[in-house]
């Protein structure tokens, strides 16, 4: 390696390969680049087959400058010789590299952000689209309730604090609403406040199996054709109603089964809008999150297991204000329980009590306080998510970059992040 | 001058026939190959010195599409003539 091959080298070689008199090698490979050399001055290009072409190259004038004295100088345009190798050549000699290819860029951190904002601003723009429909009458109603489930089904899953915090402010005015409604006629009120919940206990064990359940359903779903889709959608979700209801009109208000049964007719009708709403909303969570629904799965249930407890208390009481009471509170127990240490309970506790207030600026109004976790990277993680895991929101990641000693997201996989305990200020 | 031309040249020197002049210089080629092969230079006084010469990676852009691309590393071949043969173009 790196050694200068002189031209008696040269020929000695040439005499082992070829067998010939070393004297007559010698004339052979002087003449040989003699040729090259005196036909590419005469000619300009001298062509050799197996090792390349030796090309004249006209320079042009250019100016420099001297280095010592600073003066600009005009270098003469001559010619120089070029040799250009042939390729086979060319791939001989680069046999040691030639697994590599040309690989295309693409700013993978940079892409992950964006997704992540864009991800965001949808479930925003999800969360704030039933905020805009009052409901008026009481089919408008269980619609907009079932949107609502969605809603909060998102919000489980998605775990944004603003959109938490609007939501919240939704089910706030829905609340004000229904109670209005409640005090307009005592009978609507009922099957109002009774129709979201057991769709929501029984069917469900709350929140998490809806969400896994309709989005296994809508997999199976998308082989079908979209009218047999549509109807098998709707029909599980007309099912799920009548069983739920049975089991409430037995169980707790017999006396309000007439009522219910005069609904039945009105609800079907919109339930189909609202069955497509709600199986686009799962479609669409089910691709964003799909990775969080494994993560949070078992955390869903025992939630929704200990919601499931309070409900029928909530059932039976005809003003639905326990019920969204409940419900944030299960969002803030998820997160929570992802997470080992008892740094969380801190921060569902302050949550409970701030839901309704807490916004985007809030995620100032934190301070490090120790070491919660060490975390090493895998594949297609980013800071946001792990700040999303550990911490329920995308928001607070820049706590997790300040805690390493950076202020970028930029992580790559195998490296150990420190995850801090947040507490409140 | 092609390939052609220059085994005529050379057969001439050398009181060989341009079929030998083929062979031979295919085994020159070859022991040629064989040197750079090894990663040696090959340095001949008054013509000039050729060389194996690593090119890092870099990263280039398409400038019509703004594309970034790595591009590998590789060895080249490079051929730098002689002062001696730079005298006699002038």
């Amino acid at each position: 390696m790196d050694n200068k091959i002189n031209f008696q080298q040269l020929v000695e070689k040439f005499v082992q390969a070829s067998g010939m008199s070393r004297n007559w090698s010698e004339q052979f490979v002087r003449s040989f680049f003699d040729i090259i050399s005196e036909k590419v001055i005469e000619e300009g290009l001298v062509k050799v087959k197996g090792l390349g072409t030796f090309k004249l190259v006209e320079t042009e004038n250019r100016e420099s400058v001297n280095v010592n004295t600073g003066e600009r100088i005009v270098i003469e345009g001559h010619q120089k010789i070029n040799f250009i190798p042939e390729a086979e050549l060319k791939d001989f000699i680069n046999q040691p590299f030639a697994s590599f290819d040309t690989i295309n860029l693409t700013d993978n951190q940079l892409d992950e952000l964006a997704k992540i904002e864009k991800e965001e601003q949808q479930n925003k723009s999800q969360s704030s689209r039933p905020q805009e429909a009052v409901p008026a009458d009481v089919p408008k109603q269980t619609e907009s309730a079932d949107s609502e489930i969605a809603r909060k089904v998102a919000a489980v899953k998605a775990m944004g604090k603003e959109a938490m915090a609007k939501e919240a402010m939704a089910r706030e005015d829905m609340e004000k609403q229904l109670q209005e409604t409640s005090e307009a006629s005592e009978e609507s009120v009922p099957s109002v406040s009774t129709k979201p919940l057991p769709q929501k206990s029984p069917d469900g064990v709350v929140i998490g199996p809806i969400l896994p359940a309709g989005g296994t359903h809508d997999r199976e779903v998308r082989h079908l054709p979209p009218v047999l889709a549509a109807g098998l959608k709707i029909l599980a979700w007309v099912l799920s109603v009548i069983v739920a209801l049975w089991v409430i009109v037995y169980a707790v208000w017999p006396a309000v089964a007439v009522a219910i049964f005069s609904d039945m007719e009105t609800e079907r009708k919109y339930s189909q809008a609202s069955a497509i709403r709600q199986k686009m909303e799962y479609e669409q969570l089910m691709s964003l999150y799909e990775d969080s629904v494994q993560a949070d799965a078992d955390t869903v249930t025992a939630n929704s297991a200990a919601v499931g407890g309070h409900q029928p208390d909530t059932v039976a009481e005809p003003v639905p204000e326990p019920e969204p009471v409940v419900k944030p509170a299960s969002k803030q127990v998820q997160p929570a329980s992802t997470v080992p240490s008892g740094k969380l309970v801190l921060l569902e506790a302050d949550e409970k009590r701030d839901l309704s207030e807490f916004s985007a600026s809030d995620t100032v109004n934190y301070r490090i306080a120790g070491l919660l976790a060490e975390h090493v990277v895998a594949s297609g993680e980013t800071l946001s998510r792990l700040s999303l895991k550990y911490y329920g929101t995308k928001k607070l990641w820049p706590y997790i970059a300040c805690f390493n000693g950076g202020s970028t997201n930029m992580i790559d996989v195998g490296d150990v992040i420190r995850i801090p305990v947040i507490v409140n200020r | 001058m092609n390939n052609r031309q220059f085994l005529t040249q050379l057969s001439g020197k050398c009181s060989i026939d341009e079929k030998q002049a083929s062979e031979h210089v295919q085994t020159l080629v070859e022991v040629l190959q064989q040197v750079w092969h090894e990663g040696d230079a090959v340095s001949l006084s008054g013509f000039g010195v050729f060389e194996v010469k690593k090119k890092n990676e870099r990263i280039s852009v398409n400038p019509t599409t703004g594309v970034r691309m790595l591009v590998p590393p590789k060895l080249a071949l490079s051929f730098k003539p002689s002062s001696v043969l730079k005298e006699k173009l002038r």
